[in-house]
């Protein structure tokens, strides 16, 4: 029998299953409504009981399913070379990308999902060499709620961060992170500073990120100040120097970053003999840029 | 007869089923400790050693020698050198680190091998063709590398 990919029939869990348990936990919740007061412990401990197997059951047949998997990728592979027609080196590096991704879903799992502490700080290893930038997001989940602590561990994962940076070869691998790292709840804005400047320092894409990120106007004011500033710093330019006008916008900029951002232009332009003309400031008045505060404090500055 | 030193044994499954149906006479041990005494007992039978670059380093080597058990093959290499200087080795890691690769270069003995660039199966080539190698370069009178 010739079998396709769309011959593949595979079970599905079944989603009403999991809205059922859901439901049912939900109930367990408003238990003192329905459970005689002196029975209540032993019923807590018999849906404790329950729950724990349930949960293991889960587990196992997840690492069962794991094993399927992995099985049938060996098998798979194999049976393409002995069978080749002298074209197996067309068609190994495709074999060893399935090789390569069955691995890679492994250690995801048991980082997310540790069976014991040895093999947390193994999958950590794993990371720290073989990481690549679609494993930001769930090192930096693992991060945020480790599932064993350490300083050793905790020196593993800045590694592994690192590494995936180093590897980010386009902004699109880095994007979902920065989103993620700029919108997450969980974080205070001094930690989403703190990690938005470990992402920038540790990937070669730096100066391309930063130039994102100051023109991404659905990015917070403060994020894009403070991507306009360290890419004026890093790449000092007449090209990078313009994106300090973005932020002279009174709509979208708090009136002390545009005063920075004024002083900052001002001050570079006069240090490269480009001084504004008068032409440009009169421009930049019609645009409603600077309103009279903001003229205010651009004259006094240009008088110091 | 083979032995693999890897703490993984579950990533090694597949590569230790694959040398056992190639009819390899195959022992793993999975730390440090238990492969320093494997091979105390074993070496004058043991005619190839693959061995794993990131492992806990145990009580044998201490953690900051090897990076926190990241390069403790390295180390592990380096002591059975010591002793089995003609003991062939082939290293089957995980690390990228063109460094560590660089290290084995040179070496006599020796052969170096990334997980993912190798296939279950191709392991079995690969151990294959060492033996091959070896024993051409025993009739011929050369150093294999």
């Amino acid at each position: 029998m010739i079998m396709s990919s769309m011959d593949l029939d595979l079970p599905t869990h079944d989603p009403d299953f999991l809205l059922i348990i859901s439901s049912a936990l939900k109930l367990y919740d408003d238990r003192e409504e329905f459970i005689l007061p002196n029975k209540r412990a032993v019923f807590e401990m018999h849906i404790e009981e329950i729950k724990e197997e349930y949960v293991i059951s889960w587990s196992l047949a997840g690492y069962e399913a794991f094993l399927a998997h992995s099985r049938f990728v060996d098998k798979f592979n194999k049976e393409i070379r002995l069978n080749s027609n002298g074209n197996w080196e067309k068609v190994r590096s495709r074999c060893l990308a399935f090789n390569s991704v069955k691995q890679r879903l492994q250690r995801r799992r048991e980082l997310q999902h540790p069976s014991t502490e040895e093999s947390f700080e193994r999958e950590l290893w794993w990371m720290t060499e073989n990481s690549s930038p679609e494993d930001l997001d769930d090192l930096r989940h693992v991060r945020l709620a480790p599932a064993f602590i350490s300083e050793e561990k905790s020196r593993l994962l800045s590694m592994a961060v690192q590494r995936c940076l180093s590897r980010a070869d386009n902004l699109d691998d880095l994007n979902p992170l920065l989103a993620a790292c700029l919108n997450d709840a969980n974080l205070s804005e001094p930690e989403k500073v703190d990690l938005l400047n470990e992402i920038l320092h540790a990937t070669e894409l730096q100066t391309a990120l930063l130039m994102e990120l100051a023109e991404n106007r659905e990015c917070h004011s403060v994020y894009r100040w403070h991507a306009i500033w360290r890419l004026v710093e890093l790449a000092p330019s007449q090209t990078t120097w313009e994106f300090l006008r973005l932020l002279f916008d009174p709509q979208e900029t708090d009136e002390d970053v545009r005063v920075w951002a004024y002083k900052k232009y001002r001050y570079l332009r006069i240090a490269t003999g480009c001084r504004m003309t008068k032409t440009e400031m009169a421009d930049e008045k019609q645009r409603g840029s600077m309103d009279r505060n903001l003229r205010l404090q651009w004259l006094m500055a240009m008088r110091d | 007869m083979i032995i693999l030193v890897d703490d993984e044994r579950r990533q090694m499954e597949s590569y230790l089923d694959e040398l056992k149906l190639a009819n390899y006479k195959i022992e793993f041990r999975k730390d440090v400790g238990a492969a320093i005494n494997f091979l105390k007992e074993n070496l004058a039978d043991i005619e190839l050693l693959i061995l794993d670059i990131m492992m806990p380093p145990g009580t044998l080597f201490g953690s900051s020698e090897t990076n926190g058990g990241l390069r403790t093959g390295l180390h592990l290499y380096e002591l059975i050198r010591e002793n089995s200087p003609k003991l062939p080795i082939l290293i089957l890691t995980n690390v990228s680190d063109p460094g560590v690769h660089k290290h084995f270069l040179n070496e006599s003995f020796c052969w170096y091998l990334r997980k993912e660039d190798c296939l279950p199966f191709e392991l079995t080539d690969e151990v294959k063709r060492i033996f091959d190698e070896m024993k051409s370069d025993e009739s011929e009178g050369a150093t294999p590398s």
